[in-house]
């Protein structure tokens, strides 16, 4: 066990130096010069070495590699060049936002997404499940850059129930978690409801009902599992 | 009477409808209500220095004062500086404003400047090429300042309306002075949460009486037009920027939404490769221009948001002379390519992505035009970067791009695109003459500088370094609950003299 973990961290220490070195040659090689970015189009060439030299993009790469190195061991993630920040604190400030958006997607989905098969499923060929379906092809094929527009449309512009953008508060969680979870629900009812449906044909379904147990502990106790 | 006049005369009506016949009466009333706008480019500090955003400009302007302002029919007025004045050719005199104080109490003064100054022009920050001119800063009493440039610095007034005044405290700590900042600004700093808002209130001892008109101002920032657009309509936030012609008709068609538009101070202008081949021929670039109808962008592709060019400068900036508008006539045009030998002309067009309203339409219909003519053009739309790489590179004939006048001075347009340095490793532009005439236009006495820029636009309007095929229209749209909101030149959103009903 023991040299399994270790052998396991070793791994993903290998992993982490592999995707730093990646994602350092890569940004670097692509086109694009900071300091002309930050710099105005009017800005003389003689600005733009000079700033290029004050961010120390003028040193070989390999040097600039040492450099992010030796600083991240120390705990300094160095400046982002576009905020002129400590680029710890702009990653650490978008943290919780972040979370909570994803953690209320992730809740829809297994909430929506479960429910609605479920409900496919047991009631198998009926007008639930039809809809059930609609909806399910309809948040796998509808991208969701139109979708959130639309929401905003409805709910922000139209109805004015939800704000339209912006993050201060719950309510400015909604539109969003509802436009991420759109395609995951989908799936994870479509993946629910044909499962569901393969379990109940299944003989213990059957001696559970035989044995006269009501049908909602057969489907969520014994066929849910 | 145009409709800021408009504005202005319904804002003293209402405000005198307003004032109760007290004794006090004649007082202004205290700042009330909170407006909320929506910028579409992200603020990235909070350092008036540090940056060239015009968000970040027209946010800051809230904070910090400047020691000039510019009005929107492009006059400077006094901020912090009650007066200035050329002493010669390499030195100016600013007076400046006494009794007032920077937001955390510490009196603003000549130090101040001193500071301000010093710090831009030796610190390593964006703005600091802007002030390398600058020979030395000195302070004459508390209230004066004489800055002594190495070469004649016209246009300093000018960039100094882009530059906030900070107090020395923030000497040594800047990382802390700009967590929270003090200016001497019409609001006071309460907090910026990155990316998303900042929060302003207002400066109750605001050295310009009876501004700000509101309590508080909330600026957000984003990015995307259709978004911006939403809140503006869902009623959430008050005014927004960077409105393109295309949103024009639904923006007017919702209730309590207002559109306002105004010329910019920005002219567009496609700059030729003059080291290529294809282009060098000035018989070449004049058949170019004069295959573009510009009309049909103006009015079919920006829906007469645009303005035809007459000038490489825009209306209103110091030099501006009409020089009447190009001409459209194909016929001509291919009679031109056939005395310069280039019946088979290609040419890249050059795009930075995503920039210009329109762009991309514009683009194919002037590949359109030019095809009349029997010119090929083959459109590159590159991401940003890429393309500014390829400019520098030299790859390419063509390239969109426009120029906004930022402090309303034509002086860092000049330098930047038509004097050797600037052009080296952009347009290739090389003219001693012009050159010379941009060095002789630096002077401060402005009948000189006029002189000199008509001289130096009727000489680019007659070589065609770049074709200039509109002037830009800054749109805005407002709440109606708005009172006295301003559609600026330069596409700032200022609100210390605005109020809320």
């Amino acid at each position: 066990m023991q040299s399994y973990l270790l052998r396991r961290l070793w791994q993903s220490a290998l992993t982490l130096v592999g995707v730093s070195l990646l994602v350092f040659v890569i940004l670097r090689v692509i086109p694009g010069d900071p300091a002309k970015m930050l710099l105005p189009e009017g800005a003389p060439q003689s600005a733009v070495e000079e700033l290029n030299r004050e961010l120390g993009l003028r040193e070989p790469l390999w040097v600039q590699y040492g450099i992010f190195v030796r600083s991240v061991v120390r705990g300094d993630f160095g400046q982002s060049f576009q905020y002129r920040a400590p680029a710890l604190r702009v990653v650490v400030e978008r943290v919780p936002a972040t979370i909570q958006l994803a953690l209320t997607a992730m809740l829809l989905t297994v909430v929506l997404g479960v429910s609605i098969g479920v409900l496919a499923a047991v009631r198998r060929g009926t007008g639930y499940d039809y809809a059930g379906t609609v909806l399910a092809v309809l948040g796998q094929s509808l991208p969701n850059f139109w979708l959130g527009i639309m929401l905003i449309l409805l709910f922000g512009v139209t109805l004015r129930w939800l704000p339209t953008s912006g993050f201060q508060g719950w309510r400015y969680l909604v539109l969003p978690s509802i436009t991420l979870a759109a395609f995951p629900t989908a799936l994870v009812a479509r993946l629910t409801r044909s499962s569901l449906l393969e379990i109940l044909g299944q003989e213990y379904i059957r001696t559970g009902r035989a044995k006269g147990l009501a049908e909602p502990a057969v489907i969520l106790r014994h066929a849910l599992r | 009477m145009n409709r800021r006049e408009f504005l202005v005369g319904s804002g003293v009506v209402l405000g005198a409808s307003a004032v109760r016949p007290t004794v006090a009466g004649a007082q202004a009333q205290p700042p009330r209500g909170h407006i909320i706008a929506g910028l579409s480019e992200r603020m990235l500090t909070l350092d008036p220095a540090n940056h060239y955003s015009i968000s970040a400009t027209s946010v800051l302007r809230h904070v910090y004062d400047p020691l000039l302002d510019v009005t929107n029919d492009d006059k400077f007025v006094p901020a912090l500086a009650e007066s200035w004045r050329p002493v010669n050719n390499t030195t100016w005199r600013f007076t400046l404003r006494k009794g007032v104080t920077f937001h955390d109490g510490t009196p603003f003064n000549a130090d101040s400047v001193v500071f301000t100054l010093k710090r831009v022009r030796d610190g390593k920050l964006v703005k600091s090429f802007v002030y390398q001119d600058i020979e030395d800063v000195q302070k004459d009493g508390d209230y004066a300042v004489t800055v002594t440039t190495k070469r004649p610095f016209g246009s300093l007034p000018a960039h100094l309306t882009m530059l906030g005044m900070l107090p020395p405290i923030a000497a040594g700590s800047e990382d802390a002075f700009f967590q929270k900042p003090v200016g001497t600004g019409p609001f006071r700093f309460v907090s910026w949460t990155h990316g998303d808002h900042i929060e302003l209130a207002a400066n109750p001892k605001y050295w310009k009486p009876g501004i700000p008109k509101v309590e508080k101002v909330t600026v957000r920032f984003i990015t995307e037009l259709s978004t911006r657009a939403a809140a503006l309509r869902a009623g959430e936030i008050h005014v927004i920027d960077r409105v393109s012609p295309d949103m024009v008709q639904t923006l007017k068609g919702t209730p309590g939404v207002k559109v306002l538009d105004t010329p910019a101070v920005e002219a567009q202008r496609w700059h030729f490769q003059l080291a290529r081949d294809n282009v060098k021929d000035p018989r070449v670039r004049k058949a170019i221009s004069l295959a573009i109808d510009r009309n049909v962008i103006i009015k079919d592709l920006l829906l007469g948001y645009a303005r035809p060019v007459v000038n490489p400068v825009p209306p209103g900036l110091i030099g501006h002379t009409n020089l009447g508008q190009k001409p459209y006539d194909p016929e001509k045009a291919k009679l031109l390519l056939k005395q310069a030998g280039q019946t088979n002309l290609a040419i890249d067009f050059v795009l930075m992505k995503d920039l210009y309203p329109k762009q991309l339409e514009i683009a194919q219909a002037v590949a359109a035009m030019l095809g009349e003519v029997g010119i090929k053009v083959n459109i590159r739309n590159l991401e940003i970067a890429t393309a500014r790489e390829q400019r520098t590179a030299g790859n390419y004939d063509l390239f969109f791009s426009g120029w906004a006048h930022m402090p309303h001075d034509p002086d860092w347009y000049f330098g930047q695109w038509f004097t050797k340095a600037g052009a080296e490793k952009m347009t290739r532009f090389n003219d001693p003459k012009v050159e010379q005439l941009i060095a002789e236009g630096r002077v401060p006495d402005p009948k000189v500088r006029q002189q000199k820029y008509e001289e130096i636009e009727r000489i680019l309007w007659e070589d065609e370094p770049e074709l200039w095929p509109y002037y830009s229209v800054a749109i805005y749209a407002i709440s109606d609950k708005l009172r006295n909101f301003e559609a600026r030149r330069d596409y700032y959103v200022l609100l210390s003299e605005v109020g809320i009903a």
